[in-house]
């Protein structure tokens, strides 16, 4: 069969092929496909303290770029840890789990490979995924499944080395002369960034920095900070660290003035090197469409009832410093958000905001509706636990309860007795409130909500 | 070694030596408690002042009492037996008092565990057999024992202290430390996780 045209109807036709052709050569590459998935750079530090950022108020800190990341996406400040030491938080920002769950209770148990991380799980929905810094889990390093790029170190039982630190690059031990470990990784960061800019891609990058021994950072002018005052600390903090229930061990010796300092210039050297990755984002015009997070695994003590650690659980350990940036994805950026913020539910987000299933054995829960400015509420508490990381740390067993109001500690199998804090109110040192009129009726409600969590630990 | 010396040789032993070592546990005593006392000042930067002044006295007192106590009994006429007794009289009061702080988190044997095995405990331990050997050596330049033919430098007083200066490399030098505070905690996993 034959359908006679008109001349007019021809070149209407034509015309309007010539308009498709010249309008589609005017738009993006893809315009028509399904929106590239977001990228996820997850940059995470080691003790960092919760309040020592610019943005937080910090009398003399200088983090412009942290507060520039608060700027542009959303700062939590009611961001908490489950478990307040190295290994087992690192396991439960990975793994999204409770450290009853996935195993790694203390530094002394061992990672086990059977684990699932949201690495692999990222991997299974088409990214490609990178693992560049301290993994610091006991035991051998792990057989991570789903990552293209493994970077970390073993030296120092996994705490590895401020200067020339010799890193283990996809199971290569590679000596490195002349590095100062912040800024190594960061290279390898932006290097595995700049490799995978047109793929949607995964960086989990894990810094040894700001913690402990406190060497100064190279990138840092040593005299910053050297004329402020710590006098903001507990008065506990005091020259040589302290004795309070016989613990000599601390900031080791030395001025612990001289050493505070010298975490805070750490802190504005990890600050840096963030930046670096910002700007390297900004460059390769993938900013917009990467979320960038922003973390620590755990907070620090510094003289708080004369302890200098992270294993008390005291609000000081627990909390964190955490930071989302997504200028495609965060609405009303600028925010500050109370929302409660857990290291488990890190995993659960990420997998959320690539649209992939959550596994039902995460403990964690989403929170990117924070993100959207939606009306929610994540909790009102959560469980904390401790345990006992012995020797030669003689913190017991703990299981705790946050509320936004209190944090009550049992300690197990110990002869040391229940503390309870309010912590609405801000004092240097955490004042135990258990024997007060306030904390008798905030009591009973208190032990309930403990023993409610404890069952549901119980009951896996 | 200095044996023969015997200042008083009408007191036992024993009581030569009591005296310095109970002296050496009163000051320690007494400066736990200034130093708990020194938290009531209210003034943060006079209280850091007297606590650092204090903290050093108490580590001093701890890690270093034999320097003194070891003279003291050698010059009172002690026998070698009691004045190394004499010199670990304050280092092992100071482990029972960390047995006792201890035990109230874990278990007895865990907590001698931690007494005899972690870091800080047989640093003052070991760190006592070097310092009681150049105390000896000193003891003796200072007595009439050359006259008597005895040398200061002697093979007890050179072992005790290579023992604790090879006991220092391991624990504190090599790998910063690290090494030894593993073996440790392996040690530990083996025998109680």
């Amino acid at each position: 069969m034959t359908t006679k045209i008109t001349r007019r109807e021809a070149l209407k036709a034509s015309g309007m092929a010539l308009a498709g052709t010249m309008l589609g050569s005017m738009l993006p590459t893809g315009a028509f496909s399904a929106p590239k998935k977001p990228n996820i750079v997850f940059i995470m530090s080691d003790d960092h303290r919760w309040n020592h950022l610019g943005v937080k108020g910090h009398p003399w800190i200088k983090t412009p770029n942290l507060d520039r990341m608060a700027k542009e996406g959303v700062i939590f400040n009611n961001a908490f840890c489950t478990t307040s030491l190295c290994s087992p938080s690192r396991a439960s920002f990975i793994t999204g789990q409770y450290a009853h769950h996935h195993g790694v209770k203390n530094n002394l148990e061992y990672w086990n490979n059977d684990n699932e991380t949201v690495l692999e799980h990222l991997k299974t929905v088409g990214y490609r995924t990178g693992f560049i810094g301290k993994w610091h889990m006991p035991g051998p390093l792990p057989k991570l499944r789903g990552v293209d790029r493994f970077i970390t170190f073993e030296a120092r039982t996994g705490q590895g080395l401020y200067f020339n630190c010799p890193l283990i690059i996809d199971g290569v031990e590679t000596k490195r002369e002349n590095t100062y470990i912040t800024e190594d990784l960061t290279d390898y960061a932006i290097d595995f960034i700049r490799k995978e800019k047109d793929n949607p891609f995964v960086l989990y990058l894990a810094h040894k920095a700001p913690h402990g021994p406190f060497k100064d950072p190279p990138d840092v002018d040593k005299k910053l900070y050297a004329n402020e005052s710590i006098d903001h600390l507990p008065k506990w903090a005091h020259r040589f660290s302290g004795m309070a229930n016989g613990e000599i061990y601390g900031m080791g010796l030395g001025s612990v003035e001289k050493k505070h300092k010298s975490y805070n210039r750490l802190i504005t050297s990890v600050d840096q090197q963030v930046g670096r990755v910002m700007d390297e984002l900004d460059r390769l015009g993938i900013a917009d469409n990467t979320i960038l997070v922003y973390t620590t695994d755990n907070g620090l003590l510094v003289g708080e009832n004369g302890h200098y650690d992270k294993r008390w659980a005291y609000d000081q350990s627990l909390r964190l410093p955490f930071i989302v940036r997504y200028p495609n994805g965060i609405k009303n950026p600028g925010r500050q958000s109370d929302e409660m913020v857990l290291n488990i539910d890190v995993a659960p987000f990420l997998l959320d905001m690539v649209g992939a299933k959550i596994p039902g054995q995460m403990d964690g829960v989403s929170f990117k509706p924070v993100l959207q400015d939606r009306a929610i509420n994540l909790r009102d508490s959560f469980l904390y636990e401790f345990f006992k990381d012995f020797p030669p740390y003689t913190v017991p067993d703990i299981d705790a309860v946050r509320t936004r109001e209190f944090l009550y500690v049992e300690y197990n199998e110990s002869r040391m007795s229940p503390e309870l804090f309010d912590v609405r109110k801000v004092t240097k040192d955490p004042v135990n409130i258990l024997e007060t009129i306030e904390g008798q009726n905030a009591l009973p409600g208190l032990k309930q909500l403990l023993e409610q969590y404890r069952r549901e630990k119980n009951n896996g | 070694m200095g044996d023969h010396l015997q200042a008083q040789p009408q007191a036992p032993s024993i009581q030569k030596a009591m005296m310095p070592a109970a002296v050496a546990i009163g000051i320690w005593l007494l400066l736990h408690i200034t130093y708990d006392l020194l938290g009531y000042i209210e003034n943060i930067h006079l209280y850091r002042t007297l606590a650092s002044i204090n903290w050093i006295l108490l580590v001093i007192s701890v890690g270093f009492s034999s320097v003194v106590v070891y003279p003291i009994t050698y010059f009172r006429g002690a026998s070698f037996r009691m004045r190394v007794l004499a010199s670990y009289a304050l280092p092992i009061a100071w482990c029972i008092k960390e047995f006792i702080r201890v035990s109230a988190n874990v278990t007895v044997a865990e907590a001698l565990f931690f007494v005899l095995f972690t870091s800080i405990q047989l640093l003052i331990l070991i760190g006592q057999v070097g310092l009681i050997g150049i105390a000896e050596m000193v003891c003796r330049s200072r007595s009439s024992i050359m006259s008597e033919g005895k040398k200061v430098i002697n093979a007890g007083s050179i072992i005790a202290i290579l023992f604790t200066i090879t006991f220092l490399y391991f624990a504190l030098i090599r790998g910063g430390g690290y090494d030894f505070h593993l073996m440790v905690k392996m040690i530990y996993r083996s025998m109680f996780l």
